[in-house]
């Protein structure tokens, strides 16, 4: 356990280093570097130049790259041009908005998914399996961003029942209860949006898992010794179906992180997803580098994650 | 230049295990372990042994398939072997495979299966190459018919014949065959193994003949050696193999092969249980302290076996 | 012929047909339960006994004749290789899984019509009228004129959805080719070779996985200097290659031990010719259905990106753009005409696709067949 632990971390660390690499190419391929934003057309050429040394842009690449990696190990990670401000400052603002986002979708898919599944694989080819699996069917079909459309323009215009943007209500005070109402009640349409098409993989995970664990032998064994049939879906079934669910929770968290781009889009969300596609529209790109990097280096978490807890859970993955 | 075709010194070939934090090498596999062999040139050596004896490790490893470990592989007296190397394919030793099921492709049709080997060695005309493959399966006794046809319209013993096809179409000079007919139907095994004998009377082939089946290799070879767990036990003639054996191991393979003469039952079958009585009692003897086959020993010019030092 | 033979001939067909058809379905199977790591699993224990069942497969008729000849090998008289018999039944499971399989079979249908429908009529159809901005004739609902309506520019829905549709199958297949292509390549060579090498390469992909693929495709989409549907494509496709490559590498690790591969090394062929015409033809349903199934998702990737304004410019819609207009509010709100004509069909797309994908692959598990 420990030692896959260990091994798993220092495959983690050449990723973290490769990814820094090519963010950090990204960044010089992109127009505009540290000054841009500062350039004034009554700075003398000379003085710019004094200060692109002082700031080694002419340095080598990798001197460059050594002293860009310690600068944001000192917590310094350049300044947004269009802000004005620290980007770590531009992208604390918005960073909660995403967390909560996700969280929400992530709390939906499994409150409606596992049911769901273990009912669709419980009742298999009854009607409300084929309900189950013909929704599960378009929903593969449906990408998340058109599905947002549908439901804001159904329930935020037409029915007028949820907000349409934005994540909190105007002329709020931070901290009361009609604040945290507003926020839910903006979280409310762009987390269904995300959930409802993200829990079809979940579903049809879940049903074949159930319906496989019915044929196993340890299934027919119980069976044959009586186990009644409700406690053996609860003790047997189920169990063994979800635990791979509850794996992948970290792919799943982190899915969702990155695939909320679209959904803060649609609903004018202010999450980091909107902040990367605004920054990317007003060029700021030092946000946009710095959000690809944190975007990198969750995904490598979560990968991280999700591969410990199947470790545990499941003993084979160990071997390899 | 030496009268034999194919001489093996002391193959090993080692299989790595590989574990621990790092994945480095903890053990080996010696699938392998100090074989040695001289088939002199015309003739068939019988190489028998159980699976896992490392019997078609060692047909591979001449094949060029599997890496060597050490030892030396002569042909025609040169030398063929590296170290740690695999050997380089060479259009002179040609293999017919186990499974005539998974040895031909079932995407390929049987000109492209026939013609696969001369169209790496031979520049020919697209006509050319057809009136060579047809000639081919002529002679393997395929009809022409077959020429466009897939393997799976064949049943195993025909494929057998499209491998064979394939392995003669470079007028090699030594064939391994790695029991060529244990997938086969008993009905059809007799058939494949005469009609190979008589191409390798036709071809003057030098044939390396792998099998688990002592009955089989009794018509076929010359020489037989019979291995256990990666090293020979006993080696010698046809004749010495199966009147005079030596090795426990050995006549308790003998013992096994199944006789059609009905009146002989009780005999064959007593005959069976002394053997495994006094197999069971005494392997132990035939095996060195880590359980190892002991060395051969010469009993006379051309029979060989391993037996306890105690003599 | 004697009776006899014609006997022979009939069973002989019987039991190539069964055959084939069992192998092809041993294969699949064994693709189907690496798809199903995608989670859409159908299938259970993807390892069926491979080999036993087909060592037994068509020698029956053997135990009729008492030679192991083929039938009619009696009668060759001309040698002429010309007339000689070919067949290839292996297609014709697929053809027989399609037809009975209603919804697959309508869905390819109304594919090709849609595809033939939109790739003919925009030969017809002047782009530059199209997208050609008529003042007097701005945010039209759906007329007689204008069957879909018009956007704010006064340009002509349906005309746009034709295109766009167009645009979005022409990059969906573009990309498809791509990434499948690489993909393939790449995991053909790294199962073939294995060891080492073959760590090295699944390292790479790895990484390659853990990339956050939106954003970078929209980074490399602002920055690339000539920006055309070729340059387009290949950034897509340099993001999204490595599921092929992961699947395919994973089934050559296991064609690989076969001995028909190691039948062409002892024969002298090359290594590359070894990979691309012996394994790569065994490979080639899992590749079928693979490209199908990626070809559906990339034409929802490709709209989601031109939906955030970093695929087509504008005088050049995909179904996206079209439903980039609803992120106007005026527009979702009163216009449906303008953006849900391409929802609908995207929808319809990726539907039809992944019909026609899910069908092949039945196609290749017997124990899932519908014919």
């Amino acid at each position: 356990m420990i030692k896959f632990t260990l091994r798993r971390l220092l495959i983690t660390f050449p990723q973290l280093v490769l990814l820094s690499i090519l963010v950090f190419f990204l960044g010089s391929l992109m127009p505009g570097d540290a000054l841009s934003g500062l350039i004034d057309p009554s700075i003398p050429a000379e003085a710019i130049q004094a200060r692109r040394e002082a700031l080694g842009l002419d340095n080598p690449w990798y001197i460059q790259y050594r002293d860009w990696v310690v600068a944001m190990f000192q917590g310094d990670f350049g300044n947004s041009i269009f802000h004005q401000r620290p980007v770590l400052d531009v992208i604390g603002d918005r960073l909660m908005n995403t967390v909560w986002l996700s969280l929400f979708s992530v709390i939906i898919i499994y409150l409606i998914g596992i049911p769901l599944g273990l009912i669709s694989g419980r009742y298999k080819d009854s009607l409300l399996d084929s309900v189950i699996t013909g929704y599960t069917y378009l929903g593969f079909a449906t990408p998340t961003f058109v599905f947002g459309l549908v439901l804001l323009w159904i329930f935020g215009y037409h029915f007028g029942v949820f907000p349409t943007n934005g994540s909190v209500g105007a002329g709020l005070e931070p901290g009361s209860i009609d604040y945290i109402l507003s926020k839910i009640n903006h979280l409310i349409l762009p987390s269904f949006s995300i959930a409802l098409i993200g829990l079809v993989g979940t579903v049809q995970y879940l049903r074949s898992g159930v319906i496989e664990a019915q044929q196993k032998d340890y299934v027919m064994l119980a069976r044959a010794k009586g186990v009644k049939s409700a406690a053996l879906y609860l003790k047997h079934i189920f169990r063994n179906a979800i635990i791979p669910i509850a794996a992948f929770f970290g792919y799943e968290l982190v899915g969702l992180l990155g695939g909320s781009i679209f959904i803060e889009w649609v609903y004018a969300y202010p999450g980091m997803g909107a902040l990367f596609l605004e920054s990317i529209s007003t060029r700021d790109f030092s946000v946009a580098n710095v959000l690809i990097l944190f975007y990198g280096f969750l995904t490598i978490l979560g990968a991280l994650l999700s591969d410990i807890i199947l470790s545990i859970v499941d003993p084979r993955i160990r071997i390899k | 230049m030496s009268a034999n075709l194919l001489e093996i010194n002391d193959l090993k070939v080692h299989f790595p295990i590989k574990g621990g934090f790092f994945n480095t090498v903890k053990d080996h596999v010696r699938a392998v372990d100090g074989v040695s062999i001289a088939i002199p040139r015309g003739t068939t050596y019988g190489l028998v042994g159980e699976s896992g004896s490392g019997k078609t490790t060692t047909g591979k490893a001449v094949m060029g398939l599997n890496e060597i470990t050490e030892g030396d592989i002569y042909f025609q007296g040169e030398k063929l072997s590296g170290k740690g190397k695999k050997i380089g394919v060479h259009r002179d030793i040609q293999m017919i495979f186990q499974d005539p099921y998974s040895s031909l492709n079932v995407r390929k049709r049987v000109f492209d299966i026939v013609a696969e080997p001369l169209k790496n060695y031979e520049k020919l005309s697209k006509s050319d190459l057809i009136e060579e493959v047809l000639k081919l399966l002529d002679r393997v006794g395929l009809p022409p018919g077959s020429l466009y046809k897939f393997p799976h319209e064949f049943s195993g013993g025909q494929r057998q014949r499209i491998g064979v096809a394939r392995a003669i179409a470079l007028n090699p000079k030594l064939i391994i065959a790695d029991e060529p007919v244990s997938a086969l139907d008993v009905s059809v095994q007799a058939q494949v193994l005469n009609f190979m004998q008589e191409i390798q009377q036709d071809m003057d082939l030098t044939m390396l003949f792998i099998a688990h089946d002592l009955g089989v290799v009794r018509h076929m070879c010359q020489h037989i050696g019979i291995m256990y767990q990666g090293r020979l036990v006993e080696e010698g003639t046809a004749e010495e193999i199966f009147n005079n054996p030596q090795h426990i191991y050995t006549k308790r393979l003998i013992a096994a092969i199944p006789d059609t003469n009905v009146d002989k039952v009780e005999r064959n079958m007593q005959l069976r249980r002394q053997i495994k009585e006094e197999y069971d009692q005494h392997f132990a003897e035939y095996l060195d302290e880590d359980g190892r086959v002991f060395p051969l020993r010469a009993i006379s010019e051309t029979h060989k076996a391993a037996l306890p030092v105690k003599g | 012929m004697s009776r006899k033979d014609e006997d022979l001939n009939k069973e002989e067909h019987e039991a190539q047909t069964e055959a084939s058809r069992e192998k092809e379905a041993q294969r699949h199977r064994a693709a189907s339960a690496e798809q199903s790591t995608s989670r859409d699993s159908g299938s259970a224990d993807p390892y069926g006994n491979r080999r036993d069942d087909r060592i037994y497969g068509g020698t029956e008729m053997s135990t009729h004749m008492k030679s192991d000849m083929p039938p009619g090998a009696g009668d060759h008289g001309g040698l002429d290789y010309k007339t000689l018999p070919k067949s290839t039944p292996g297609w014709k499971v697929i053809v027989q899984e399609m037809i009975a399989d209603k919804l697959a079979l309508f869905s390819l249908i109304l594919f090709t019509a849609i595809t033939a429908y939109v790739f003919g009529l925009t030969m017809f159809l002047d782009q530059a009228q199209i997208v050609f901005v008529d003042l007097f004739a701005i945010n039209q609902p759906p007329n007689e004129e204008f069957r879909l309506g018009t956007d704010y520019g006064g340009r002509d829905i349906f005309g746009q959805l034709i295109i766009g549709t167009r645009n979005s199958l022409a990059i969906g297949f573009l990309v498809t080719l791509m990434s499948v292509g690489f993909g393939i390549v790449y995991g053909l060579v790294s199962g073939y070779f294995g060891g080492q090498f073959d760590n090295a390469l699944m390292r790479v992909v790895d990484f390659f996985l853990v990339l956050p693929f939106l954003m970078i495709v929209i980074v490399f989409v602002t920055i690339v200097p000539s920006y055309d549907i070729w340059t387009f494509s290949a950034i897509m496709a340099a993001f999204l290659w490595m599921g092929t490559a992961r699947l395919i590498r994973s089934l050559a690790l296991q064609e690989k031990e076969l001995d028909y591969i190691n039948a062409s090394k002892t024969l002298g062929s090359s290594p590359a010719k070894i990979i691309f015409s012996q394994l790569m033809p065994n490979l080639v349903g899992i590749i079928i259905v693979n490209a199908t199934l990626s070809l559906a998702a990339n034409i929802g990737i490709e709209s989601g990106l031109s939906f955030l304004g970093f695929g087509f410019p504008e005088d050049y819609p995909s179904l996206g753009t079209l439903l980039a207009y609803a992120t106007q509010t005026q527009t979702l709100q009163n216009r449906w005409w303008i953006w849900l004509p391409a929802a609908l069909m995207i929808l319809l797309l990726m539907l039809c696709v992944r019909n026609i994908g899910e069908a092949l692959r039945r196609a290749g598990d017997a124990r899932q067949r519908q014919a």
